[in-house]
């Protein structure tokens, strides 16, 4: 019957397909391979004939979801292939369960880039101790103490040496090294029609929000960008830390414990209470709607970051709007501070399954030394960047633009290892408000490194109150920002400090002082 | 005799069709708006205030994600893995359906509570990884197609079907001498159309949104499927704007939120067009199980 040959052979169809294509597919991971190489020892050994080192391909997975590079392409890679014979093999994580699931199954690649799994990857049953593969390959990487101390994992080894940190001494050395950190903006428009009245301390910035919202009706006097930065910047006026812990009188406390921050409650609490801020700023979900009303020209003043002014004014431009913001360069207060504790972002380790740890812990040192970090960071030398008198280095491409990047491969590589200065170093553009912005918050800065070390295991008791206290603050600020009086304001944060006591607040600085006390240099 | 049609008859009327075009409204208005977000400017989305038409047409949002060059082996692939996929996830779900719905099966009860048992229990992320490891599965084709090949809420439905067949075809084809496995495809399949669109149907719309598979099971880059190739460009686009990298990218057209929803558009379209062939064998696939009057 007609019907049953095109059932059937509808059928056997289907099982040809899967068959030719699992075999296909199949073959071709085993083709994959063999084909691989070749080709590539090929084009290392024509760019560099004299050169008999063998090119060695290595698996990294990026624990970033949101990495701008995903390969290992262009010409800054292939140089550093060129100087270090190591390829790299790069997946780029889906979302943040990938590895710890990569972990827990045991199927690792050869090297894992994160900032979420320091911790855990910090482990002898999952990767390679630096200390031993220095002794074994390397000895003449030489690691500063510094470095040496702010990595030092639980067990006393090192298994990885955190990108995107400077010690004091770098960043002293640099001074144009410049860091991204909290900022506000006006519209110099406005500014200028008001006979630009002063903005030297909180109060003339107050002042001159309450002249906006009387003077000009259909500005918002100031928009705060919701996504982290509602209270960065006041905090840092205050001189309060922002986040995490803090060294007072010798002792570490808790952020929420400072008086610093009750005075920027209660400073940000009487800019709602004048209505200089909306109480819808506070429930925006995400950072477009609040960049919106700057854009279409509804915000007067827009707290951010120090290179907010630059981003919006290109932009405006762009849609043919005819104001622009001026980043306020100065501290609008003698007690301003920003607290850097950083030890780093994220680092690189060198796993079990590992097939060369010799080339991997090479590929460190390289990128690690300056010649390699500068490399991978700013471009070949003379061809992508040329060195400044004054102290900086001036780029030959369009170093901002993430297509350029992308092209040439640079900069993202160099995260896997790195100092903090050539970041900075690569961000500096003089002339520019974000420059003379950051390079005035350089001199607020406190650095504090060890304090990162102070952390939790993951699954700890510590940990668990920490999530807790910073869950209860998430949900319980809102009633501090938008209370209707002074004393309300003040009460509500008493009742935030309670409520974080009851949780453990006390337990978890006390285990903070002893595990400090561990860490610190004496 | 028909009865006339009153004035209650008219009242009742009117009041049904405006409260099915209202609930049909509600269904149909989300897509619409996707649709003509996808075909907007990302930035001056975020002004808000787009109902009917897009009001900076662009294509900006189709041409940044299929910029990517990879586009035709995920296409590939995707295509493969559906039509493969539903394949034998619907033939090799029938096959133990019928197995299943046989009066007199031997340990049939046993079967049965395995089944339901391992449609409320698994083993978990972890476990599944390892299982599969253990299988040869990973880095393969067949790690899209073999796992899903019983889908177990597709097999209840089945063998209540086949239940429902009358018994005395098989028993007429059985005395003139044909086999089990010749009276299963030469029978019984051609008679079960509606089970079979319908099946295929939801395990082809499965096989080509699923993500997860192609995002932790496969590391060789020719075997993603588009719709991982769209997660990461939703990634990719979501670039933290605090770095001002981030920022500079953050200075295009298309913003974050432009490229989820043209991903939507993309990955619904498809299945929108195949749709309406299905659809004469859904009406009959509605009444797949239930009681017959």
């Amino acid at each position: 019957m007609r019907r049953n040959k095109s059932v059937k052979g509808m059928l056997l169809l289907l099982a040809a397909l899967t068959v030719g294509v699992v075999g296909c597919s199949s073959g071709n991971t085993k083709g994959n391979e063999p084909a691989a190489s070749p080709s590539a020892t090929s084009t290392e050994s024509a760019a560099n004939p004299s050169s008999n080192e063998e090119l060695v391909e290595l698996s990294l997975f990026v624990d970033h979801s949101w990495y701008p590079t995903k390969d290992w392409s262009g010409p800054i890679p292939e140089e550093i292939t060129k100087r270090t014979g190591v390829k790299l093999n790069i997946t780029v994580a889906t979302d943040e369960k990938q590895l710890p699931l990569m972990i827990a199954s045991g199927d690792l690649p050869d090297l894992v880039f994160t900032s979420n799994q320091i911790v855990r990857m910090s482990d002898p049953k999952l990767s390679l101790p630096w200390d031993d593969l220095i002794a074994q390959y390397a000895p003449d990487f030489v690691v500063d103490e510094e470095r040496i101390k702010l990595n030092t994992a639980n067990d006393g080894k090192i298994y990885t040496v955190l990108g995107a940190y400077s010690t004091p001494e770098e960043w002293a050395q640099y001074p144009l090294a410049t860091d991204m950190g909290p900022g506000v903006m006006v519209r110099q428009d406005i500014m200028d029609k008001m006979g630009n009245p002063p903005l030297n301390t909180l109060e003339d910035f107050k002042n001159v929000l309450i002249r906006v919202k009387n003077e000009y009706k259909d500005q918002i006097p100031l928009v705060m960008n919701p996504a982290g930065w509602i209270r960065t910047y006041f905090s840092s006026q205050f001189g309060a830390a922002n986040d995490g812990l803090v060294e007072k009188d010798g002792q570490l406390i808790h952020f929420l414990r400072q008086a610093e921050l009750l005075e920027t409650y209660k400073y940000m609490n009487s800019l709602y209470r004048e209505g200089l801020i909306t109480a819808e700023n506070f429930a925006y979900k995400n950072e477009d709607q609040a960049k919106q009303l700057a854009l279409s020209g509804k915000a007067f003043a827009y707290e951010w970051t120090t290179n907010g002014a630059e981003t919006f004014n290109a932009q405006i431009k762009a849609n043919g709007g005819d104001y622009s913001y001026t980043q306020i360069v100065n501290q609008l207060n003698d007690q301003a501070a920003i607290y850097k504790n950083s030890a780093g972002w994220s680092g690189t380790f060198i796993t079990k399954n590992n097939k060369n740890p010799e080339k991997s812990i090479k590929l460190m040192q390289f990128l690690f030394s300056e010649e390699g970090d500068r490399l991978a960071k700013w471009g070949i030398e003379g061809e992508h960047w040329n060195w400044n008198e004054q102290g900086f280095p001036e780029m030959t491409y369009d170093k901002l633009n993430p297509e350029v990047q992308n092209k040439l491969g640079i900069y993202w590589w160099a995260n896997l290892v790195g100092k903090a200065v050539n970041e900075g170093l690569f961000y500096y553009t003089p002339g520019t408000q974000t420059a003379a912005a950051e390079v005035d918050q350089a001199k607020i800065k406190v650095y504090n490194p060890y304090i990162s070390k102070v952390k939790p295991d993951p699954d700890s008791r510590e940990q668990v109150i920490l999530t807790n206290i910073g869950d209860m603050l998430e949900n319980q600020e809102a009633k501090v920002y938008l209370a209707k009086t002074e004393e309300e304001a003040v009460q509500a944060y008493n009742e935030m400090l309670k409520k974080a006591e009851d949780m453990g607040l006390a337990d978890y600085e006390k285990w903070a002082n002893e595990k400090y006390n561990e860490v610190k240099p004496n | 005799m028909r009865r006339k049609r009153t004035t209650e008859d008219r009242v009742l009327d009117s009041l049904n069709y405006v409260a099915l075009a209202l609930i049909g409204l509600c269904t149909f208005y989300p897509f619409y708006y996707i649709l003509i977000l996808s075909f907007n400017q990302g930035t001056d989305t975020a002004f808000g205030g787009i109902y009917l038409w897009p009001r900076a047409f662009t294509l900006d949002n189709y041409t940044y994600i299929f910029n990517d060059g990879k586009w035709s082996s995920a296409f590939v692939v995707t295509l493969a893995r559906t039509v493969v996929g539903a394949g034998l996830t619907v033939l090799f779900t029938c096959l133990v359906a019928y197995g299943l719905s046989q009066k007199g099966l031997l340990f049939s009860r046993f079967y049965f509570i395995f089944f339901i048992v391992a449609m409320n229990f698994s083993g978990g992320l972890i476990t599944y990884y390892v299982l599969l490891k253990g299988l040869g599965l990973l880095n393969t084709f067949g790690v899209y197609v073999i796992p899903s090949m019983l889908n177990l809420f597709f097999l209840m439905v089945a063998i209540s079907f086949f239940r429902e067949i009358p018994a005395e075809i098989g028993e007429s084809a059985r005395i003139d001498g044909a086999k089990e496995l010749q009276i299963f495809f030469t029978i019984i399949l051609p008679v079960s159309l509606p089970l079979i669109a319908t099946m295929a149907l939801f395990m082809g719309a499965g096989q080509w949104n699923s993500w997860l598979d192609s995002a932790y099971f496969v590391q060789n880059d020719d075997l993603r499927t588009m719709s991982y190739r769209m997660i990461q460009i939703i990634n990719q686009s979501m670039i933290p704007t605090d770095n001002a990298s981030g920022q500079y990218a953050a200075m295009r057209q298309v913003t974050g939120f432009s490229v989820q929803v043209t991903a939507m558009v993309i990955s619904v379209a498809p299945i929108v067009c195949v749709y309406p062939f299905l659809q004469k064998y859904f009406v009959k696939g509605i009444m797949l199980g239930s009681v017959k009057g």
